[in-house]
């Protein structure tokens, strides 16, 4: 997993939305973001070595307080080091809470047909519905719009129950995405979740792999 | 260069066998007696056999040979493969096993020598571990199965690859018992030359062949067969094998864990136009109304029963997978009244009730075929009414719409033994609705 700085490189250069994000190790720094935040918001940790931020105890959201706050922090520091003492931590991640459905998008080198790019249900969803449609790239626009009308929950994203979702919002961070993957050298990707709402889809967790 | 292994002129059969049980014996016997062109038994035993006079080595052949069929145990392949080297035979099928598909050392290593060979005399090959080529047009078939057992095929337009040599010899027996025509047949085994790219861009070039389908296990070259699909613009239907994957590797990343192998084969087949038939009733299925219909233009379905019941499960079954019934327009309704009784219903499904007779079928389908309103036809028949009979199958030969029949039971299956001309008949109402589905999928 590439570090932090590196990360957020790539994420300026291809210009790839994520939710509002403020990161830094120091507590003060936190501290002085959160005040000037939408509340409530999400602490967490940025490490090549913790992969699996909340089986880790590493992310707290809903968070309205300083006093809350600071109690996150201190759990996540103790956490982390239980997890994994030689832990890596590249950065405290604090981030507005964002909403809408949970997305995933994903690419990855299949050993048969060469670069693929993934999208599909994410967050507590991913696995349980394991509701996914792939291609190989490249890919142009009308491919993600095959793509994205692919899976089952196409029924949730069209509108449903007064519920819209920008669409068009989503094409273009899967483009990007496909644009970056066949640029870079980056052995895979892992974008999970993303979330979609009326106005925008947003990167919330990212990891981008060597 | 893949003409050769399908239209030989020549064959010679290396391994030709005096016992009547080995597969050496069986090939040759085939060859004789369908294949329409010279062949060639070869055995260091020169007593004749089948009458034929038999010739030590491929050396000892004046005449030029296109093709040649090994059939010796896997120690003697090498031997013989460089004697067609020699000769200048640049085609041959390796149906021997005791390659790579054992698992051992030796296997391994056999393989690579006859790879090596291959290479230095510039020889493709199909095979080893393999049933080889069928082809109905020219008799050439060496699949070491004798017709008593197997029921080859008729002519037809569908072209069928199989990494497999039993699901090959499978499909030549079923796709007869289903009616179904068929071109070429190929089974790749090992796959050391020839390979499911090289097959399918073959069969997308051949005149013969409308409707290419495969069974998979695993693709070779997916940047050629990606290349190959891109080209191609006949309908083509793959089944997978080897969907579940025990050795996936724990990941830490969601992208790895669900990406699994079949899934990426699977979503291929979608972006590269590839029907994907999920069992093998699904494959049978779909060659059966591929290879008898072309491409319907939109998703509106007609039914026409005299069964009521199974009008309802095949309508339930449409609406399930996206077809749609749309209720004829009322000029229709009066065409269709014309030739109905008025206790039958000229909604959609369109019950002709269970007193029709030869006379109505024909007249309702002759109007609704005849009809813009309707993309899809799906005629069920109850057989079993003392009104119809096998004369009611010349009716369904007139049909111009892409269409499907669904006809059951003993009496059904009694007619369908009779009949010579391929028409897509299914046993259950979805099975066909679900085929007729797939016309509307086609992009050519």
């Amino acid at each position: 997993m590439i570090s932090f700085e590196e990360s957020m490189k790539l994420i300026k250069k291809y210009n790839l939305a994520i939710a509002k994000t403020y990161a830094s190790l120091d507590f003060n720094e936190l501290r002085k973001a959160f005040q000037k935040m939408e509340k409530p918001v999400i602490l967490k940790v940025y490490s090549p070595d913790i992969i699996h931020k909340t089986d880790a105890g590493c992310l707290f959201s809903g968070i309205y307080t300083l006093s809350q706050l600071k109690d996150a922090y201190k759990k996540i520091l103790r956490n982390a080091f239980s997890f994994n003492p030689n832990a890596r931590i590249d950065a405290f991640i604090l981030q507005e809470s964002a909403k809408g459905i949970e997305l995933i998008i994903g690419a990855k080198s299949d050993e048969t047909f060469g670069k693929i790019i993934l999208f599909g249900l994410g967050g507590i969803y991913t696995e349980i519905f394991e509701d996914v449609a792939i291609r190989v790239l490249p890919i142009n626009e009308m491919q993600v719009e095959s793509m994205i009308r692919q899976i089952r929950g196409f029924k949730i994203l069209n509108g449903y129950r007064g519920k819209k979702y920008n669409l068009e919002s989503l094409k273009e961070l899967i483009m990007k995405v496909a644009w970056l993957f066949e640029k870079e050298r980056i052995k895979e990707i892992d974008l999970n979740p993303v979330f979609l709402d009326e106005k925008e889809a947003k990167i919330v967790d990212w990891k981008f792999y060597r | 260069m893949m003409e050769k292994f399908f239209y030989p002129k020549s064959v010679a059969v290396i391994g030709a066998s005096h016992e009547e049980k080995k597969i050496g014996h069986v090939v040759l016997k085939n060859l004789l007696e369908k294949f329409k062109g010279r062949v060639y038994p070869i055995n260091p035993k020169t007593e004749p056999i089948l009458g034929q006079k038999v010739y030590p080595s491929v050396l000892d052949v004046k005449e030029e040979i296109d093709l040649a069929i090994i059939t010796v145990s896997a120690l003697i392949v090498p031997k013989v493969l460089e004697e067609c080297g020699k000769k200048g035979i640049k085609n041959v099928v390796i149906i021997s096993s005791g390659f790579s598909e054992t698992g051992s050392l030796e296997g391994k290593k056999a393989e690579e020598k006859i790879k090596e060979i291959a290479k230095n005399y510039g020889i493709r090959i199909i095979g080893p571990n393999t049933i080889g080529i069928f082809n109905s047009e020219n008799g050439l078939d060496t699949t070491f199965f004798l017709e008593k057992d197997v029921k080859k095929p008729n002519k037809g337009n569908v072209s069928f690859l199989s990494q497999s040599g039993t699901v090959g010899i499978l499909s030549l027996d079923i796709l007869t018992k289903e009616g179904i025509g068929v071109a070429k047949l190929v089974s790749y085994g090992n796959a050391i030359d020839i390979n499911e790219s090289d097959l399918i861009e073959y069969f997308s070039r051949d005149e013969k062949t409308k409707v290419i389908a495969g069974f998979v296990e695993s693709v070779r070259n997916g940047e050629k067969f990606l290349e190959v699909l891109k080209k191609n613009k006949k309908p083509i239907v793959l089944l997978k094998g080897g969907k579940t994957s025990f050795g996936a590797r724990a990941t830490s990343s969601h992208t790895s864990s669900l990406a699994g192998d079949y899934k990426v084969y699977s979503n291929v087949f979608k972006q590269f136009n590839v029907i994907e038939a999920e069992t093998w009733d699904d494959l049978i299925d779909y060659l059966k109304i591929l290879s008898t219909c072309k491409k319907a233009n939109g998703k509106r379905l007609a039914i026409v029963t005299n069964a009521g019941g199974f009008g309802v499960l095949a309508s339930d079954f449409a609406y399930k997978i996206g077809l749609e019934l749309p209720e004829p327009s009322e000029k229709l309704k009066e065409e269709l009244k014309k030739y109905l009784p008025f206790y039958a219903s000229v909604k959609n499904p369109i019950d002709i009730t269970a007193d029709a007779d030869i006379e109505r079928y024909k007249n309702v389908l002759k109007v609704i075929d005849g009809s813009e309103e309707f993309d899809l036809l799906f005629v069920i028949i109850l057989i079993q009414t003392p009104m119809l009979d096998e004369k009611l199958i010349e009716v369904l030969n007139d049909i111009k719409k892409p269409f499907a029949v669904c006809m059951s039971g003993s009496k059904a299956d009694e007619i369908r033994k009779k009949i010579d001309k391929p028409i897509p008949i299914y046993d259950s109402p979805e099975r066909a609705v679900k085929a007729l589905k797939i016309l509307t999928e086609l992009k050519s």
